[in-house]
């Protein structure tokens, strides 16, 4: 009877340790790195939310937050920076984001993520949007350390993008490389200040494309948000140039996140 | 309730035992725990080192074994306390760390002083990792090999040789950055590592996957354009400038670059030239815009300097960049603050090379053709 009870404990054991492993197994930040490198995500961020140096545009996390912030300068504080995610003075580029969120003991989601990256180009201010940058990139750097299939999750977080063509004198805006439910376009500009503010929005309709008129602004920036079919949080952005009022603008769709990785 | 009192009874033996344990924790000065070091106290024995340091050794080039000055040493030592609820799996959590840069000397050696401020006895010392970092190469980790990321053997806490193998166009700058790793003050250094990553990322520095220039096609050659002793005549700088190419793309048909490296000075004081020679205008333009965009705040220069020119600045580094559409050139010129003292300065060295680009080697034949672009490497 003794040696059935120690059997018995020594079972419970093994199986609690397994599944404590099993819930702990993250991905190295090594990992986490290279399978952002391999995606698609350094176009997206030169091409559509123009960060000229893609992964390696530094970003800023801005002001503080309040008791999140000292929460996360706390995690930070504690990490070995010869790892190279250790951010100076709040700053580090997006890779290196990407890279602590996958370290961090946080556990962000995806709604998480998804309010970042809609803030990240509805913020006022450049450095809000900065801030909401990184941190939407830690969300992502944290959810992907967590995921059995980081690299199609990655796909999946970034999939989607917008496209601008013109008709004459107004904007055709709409999704490609995703198939939204339901959603809802802004449309926002910069004053001289460079404070940012909306000047328009719709519903998304999966009939037709956002007709916007043509704002007597040299860019635009356009965010869709809403959801796909499975319900999960569509979240899609992108910056664009607008031509001189009497060239036509440029208007290429931008290259879908779904798509194959365009790095070697 | 009363104890039975087998159980509080203590031996006078136990008794003297604790307090040995007693006297010789005081008499350590409750000093942090400290892991084992990987690594020998020098490379010529089997003794362990201690991760405290101090440290020191000599970075030398891998090639010609000359002494590397100005590289730059980072050390880190990193701190774990001892916490099974917060971290079940060994007990120990990330608990800070220390670090340090400094740079070696005009003979290359480095020292690292032993760990300047011990953590609280708390923790414990856990990891130490030494980067040398110089730019043209490949980095040096005390802890793992760029090539194939293994541990590594040679580091030692005494007398350690550093061979730095000069950094070459098949390697990947963006597996480069990630191996480096390092603090924020090693990490502000690495601005135009970080710029070779992006444009190799861009696809613009894809050199491992595209194939090779035709055989009856010659490489251009940027060194006509200025020598050492003009940017000298330019800039007023005094000090030595070993001219080489930038390691970032190979030379072909329709690129190629100078790289005036300061000796024993840090890369403030250097300066570069990109140099694109594309016969189809689209190309160029193309061209022009790509690079502009890489330019942190990058802002249109109004005058007469090429067709089109842009000029930004990220840290010490000046840079602009012009399209000559009629000589068929983009031109780049990145220079340290130290070396260029103003914007007026760069553009004045990119006006008195535009001229001379005519001397750089088209073979490409005319804008009708094929682009070179499709059959050569793509800078």
């Amino acid at each position: 009877m003794r040696s059935f009870r120690f059997v018995s404990l020594l079972l419970a054991c093994t199986l609690t340790s397994a599944t404590a492993f099993a819930e702990s197994r993250r991905l190295s930040t090594w990992e986490v790195e290279r399978i952002a490198r391999a995606s698609s995500l350094h176009k997206i961020l030169q091409n559509e939310l123009s960060r000229p140096l893609g992964l390696y545009e530094p970003l800023s996390l801005g002001a503080s937050r309040g008791a999140e912030d000292l929460d996360l300068a706390y995690e930070i504080s504690k990490r070995d920076p010869a790892d190279g995610t250790v951010p100076g003075r709040g700053k580090q580029t997006a890779l290196e984001w990407i890279a602590l969120g996958s370290a961090l003991p946080m556990t962000w989601e995806l709604d998480r993520y998804a309010s970042e990256r809609a803030l990240a180009i509805s913020a006022d201010t450049a450095s809000a949007r900065s801030g909401a940058l990184a941190r939407s990139l830690l969300c992502a750097g944290s959810i992907l350390g967590r995921a059995k299939a980081a690299k199609e999750l990655l796909g999946t977080l970034f999939r989607g993008s917008i496209s601008v063509a013109t008709d004459g004198a107004d904007l055709l805006i709409n999704v490609e490389g995703a198939t939204p439910k339901d959603g809802s376009f802004s449309i926002f500009t910069d004053d001289e200040g460079g404070t940012r503010h909306r000047i328009g929005e719709e519903s998304f309709s999966s009939e037709r494309a956002f007709r916007f008129h043509r704002p007597e602004t040299e860019r635009i920036a356009i965010l869709f948000r809403g959801r796909d079919a499975d319900g999960k949080a569509l979240v899609i952005g992108r910056e664009q140039l607008l031509a001189s009022a009497t060239a036509a603008p440029v208007a290429t769709p931008a290259p879908s996140a779904d798509a194959p990785a365009a790095t070697k | 309730m009363k104890l039975p009192s087998r159980l509080v009874r203590i031996k006078p033996a136990s008794l003297a035992l604790a307090q040995v344990l007693s006297l010789a924790a005081l008499a350590s000065g409750c000093a942090p725990a400290m892991a084992n070091a990987p690594f020998p106290a020098r490379i010529d024995t089997v003794i362990p080192g201690t991760l405290v340091g101090p440290f020191d050794g000599r970075v030398l080039d891998g090639e010609n074994g000359k002494p590397i000055a100005g590289a730059l040493v980072y050390a880190s030592w990193g701190f774990t306390r001892v916490d099974p609820f917060a971290n079940p799996e060994n007990g120990e959590e990330p608990a800070g760390a220390y670090e340090l840069l400094r740079e070696t000397d005009s003979d290359g050696r480095y020292t690292i002083p032993k760990l300047p401020e011990m953590p609280p006895w708390s923790h414990k010392v856990a990891r130490f990792t030494l980067i040398v970092y110089m730019r043209g190469y490949v980095a040096f980790r005390s802890d793992r090999r760029f090539d194939d990321r293994l541990p590594r053997h040679d580091f030692a806490q005494r007398g350690t040789l550093v061979h730095l193998d000069h950094f070459t166009p098949q390697q990947s700058h963006a597996a480069h950055l990630a191996f480096i790793g390092g603090g924020p003050p090693l990490k502000r250094e690495l601005e135009p590592e970080r710029v070779l990553a992006s444009l190799e990322l861009s696809g613009e520095g894809a050199v491992k996957t595209a194939p090779a220039a035709p055989v009856d096609t010659q490489p251009i050659d940027a060194s006509v354009l200025l020598s050492a002793a003009e940017l000298k005549a330019v800039t007023g700088y005094d000090g030595e400038l070993k001219s080489e190419r930038l390691g970032d793309l190979p030379q072909s048909p329709i690129y190629d670059s100078i790289h005036f490296r300061a000796v024993d000075r840090p890369e403030s004081y250097d300066a570069a030239i990109r140099a694109w020679k594309i016969s189809q205008l689209t190309e160029l333009d193309q061209r022009f815009e790509d690079a502009a965009k890489e330019i942190p705040g990058a802002t249109t220069i109004v005058g007469t300097l090429g067709d089109r020119a842009v000029h930004g600045a990220s840290g010490k580094i000046l840079a602009v960049v012009t399209e000559d559409r009629a000589r068929g050139v983009v031109i780049e010129i990145q220079c340290g603050t130290d070396q260029c003292r103003s914007l007026e300065q760069a553009v004045a060295i990119l006006k008195r090379i535009l001229p001379r680009t005519d001397r750089l080697v088209q073979t490409a034949p005319p804008s009708a053709a094929p682009s070179p672009t499709s059959t050569s490497p793509t800078p």
